[in-house]
């Protein structure tokens, strides 16, 4: 009993749960020559510490592309808000997206991408976790289209789409630019094969064609459905990236 | 009998190991939560070096002496990380890292209680059970006690050793911080401890705070710890020795150079 006291109590002042320290004031004996509370202190700091090194280790391109204040505050208070129910750190920061757009909005105004740019790296660190598929190759892949059957793409890949430019701030961190057209979107391929993720801008009929295959699809229904809108150099030399990458399997 | 020496797999050297194998390092020890659920390059990468060289399996989550109950969910996951990559051996630390649900991702101090043990006993044993293997837990570095405590560390510990046949893996490091930090010989807590039940040792730097000593693995290791290996070589010589750098992690062949100053101890203790 005495137990569950002392730990429950422990880790709500650590995580700031409940910031009463008085409750494991007269329960502690402090190290060295640190106060009772400096020694409660270190506990704390080092979980802020380990949970803020997790989150820069999973989002280093947000990290990058706004004021180290302003990443160290959003932190603070994802953490506060956010005490971790998990074993590890790789899940930590997961719901990152959300929790800005419910509880930041002064961050959005000041960096209308950022929310986006935090999915994309999400993303980007399931797949990076992902083990790499051996898909069909060339041979199979044309075989599975002459017969018509259904297939679709590996889980080693992501498609994300943006009003902004996520390609150039991941490749270049370039901030400034814009999209020309407000109502256009970008859309990015990321392709996983050796463990190396490799990243690629598509157009928005080849967005549309590698979306189809998110779930099982006939290669005849998906070019019907596209309507011409897709060349068929451009068809071939999507379809050789994404069978170069291992990328699609059968149903 | 030899003596092994290893360093811990840690992620910025991934690249360096990918393409050397270092003949100084005789094990690689990974810390089970940083590889139990990866199934990409940190997973490929410990494929290829546990194809050359022994690994153990380090944990720090396992909560051994909390009161929550054990996650089996977390458990099935560890024994099929252990049972894929076949570990010479496998740990985790005496101490809380959660409560009510919650992880603070940290190492926790339990107060020295009788009631402790018993409970330690049990959850050692539950854990041994489901995992089908041993484990070894590692003293902790703490920057407070309780005043609930009925007895000291080494007490505790020998206790443990006594009542579970628990087997420890003896971080020297953290012996000799809570030395300086809680005011006790170090060579008194070694002289408690049944070596027969030591499995591996484990040391490292630490950082001088000033007010106390911070168990940081962010530095070479201190002479003062050289002095305690040699204490620990009378007891046993055959302990395998883990030096662990995990912040400000140097380039790899610093590393070895910290594990060659063990090995000239262990070399001109056999002569």
């Amino acid at each position: 009993m005495e137990n569950n006291f002392l730990e429950s109590n422990l880790i709500k002042y650590i995580n700031l749960s409940e910031d009463k320290p008085e409750i494991l004031m007269d329960k502690i004996i402090p190290a060295g020559n640190l106060s009772n509370l400096e020694a409660l202190e270190v506990y704390r700091d080092d979980y802020f510490a380990r949970l803020k090194e997790a989150m820069n280790h999973h989002f280093p391109k947000t990290l990058s592309l706004i004021s180290s204040e302003d990443w160290d505050d959003l932190l603070i208070d994802y953490i506060i808000a956010n005490p971790s129910p998990f074993y590890d750190l790789e899940d930590y920061g997961e719901n990152l997206d959300s929790f800005l757009l419910n509880h930041q909005n002064n961050l959005i105004v000041k960096y209308p991408f950022l929310v986006d740019i935090i999915r994309f790296e999400i993303k980007f660190k399931k797949l990076f976790h992902q083990k790499s598929s051996l898909g069909l190759d060339t041979l199979e892949l044309q075989n599975a289209f002459i017969s018509d059957q259904e297939i679709c793409l590996t889980s080693t890949h992501f498609i994300h789409s943006s009003h902004f430019p996520i390609y150039n701030l991941i490749t270049q961190n370039e901030i400034d630019s814009n999209l020309e057209d407000e109502n256009e979107k970008e859309h990015i391929l990321a392709l996983k094969k050796d463990d190396k993720i490799y990243i690629y801008k598509l157009s928005r009929p080849e967005f549309l064609f590698v979306n189809f295959f998110q779930t099982p699809s006939k290669l005849s229904l998906v070019l019907e459905e596209l309507e011409d809108n897709l060349a068929p150099q451009v068809l071939e030399k999507l379809i050789r990236l994404l069978s170069d990458h291992g990328a699609f399997v059968k149903n | 009998m030899k003596a092994l020496f290893g360093v811990g797999l840690r992620s910025v050297h991934f690249h360096y190991l990918e393409e050397h194998r270092p003949r100084e390092i005789d094990f690689f020890e990974v810390i089970t939560e940083n590889f139990f659920k990866t199934k990409g390059r940190p997973r490929t990468l410990l494929e290829k070096i546990r194809q050359d060289y022994p690994i153990t399996c380090h944990g720090v989550s396992l909560s051994i002496a909390g009161n929550d109950d054990i996650d089996l969910n977390y458990l099935n996951a560890i024994k099929t990380f252990f049972d894929e990559i076949s570990p010479v051996g496998v740990s985790d630390h005496l101490c809380f890292t959660r409560a009510n649900g919650l992880s603070v991702h940290n190492l926790l101090p339990f107060p020295f209680t009788k009631e402790n043990l018993t409970n330690l006993k049990n959850r050692i044993d539950y854990v041994q059970n489901f995992l089908k293997r041993p484990m070894s837990f590692e003293n902790l570095s703490a920057y407070l006690q309780y005043t609930d405590s009925e007895m000291s560390e080494w007490e505790f510990i020998s206790e443990l050793q006594i009542t579970t046949g628990c087997k420890i893996l003896l971080d020297l490091n953290n012996i000799y911080v809570n030395s300086f930090n809680h005011k006790f010989n170090p060579e008194l807590f070694l002289s408690k401890i049944d070596f027969k039940q030591v499995t591996e040792l484990h040391v490292a730097g630490f950082s001088n705070k000033e007010t106390f000593y911070f168990d940081s693995h962010s530095k070479p290791a201190y002479p003062e710890l050289f002095e305690l290996y040699k204490k620990v070589l009378n007891q046993r010589s055959d302990l395998p020795v883990l030096f662990e750098w995990d912040e400000d992690i140097p380039e790899f062949s610093i590393l070895e150079d910290e594990v060659l100053k063990f090995k000239k101890i262990w070399n001109d203790h056999g002569k």
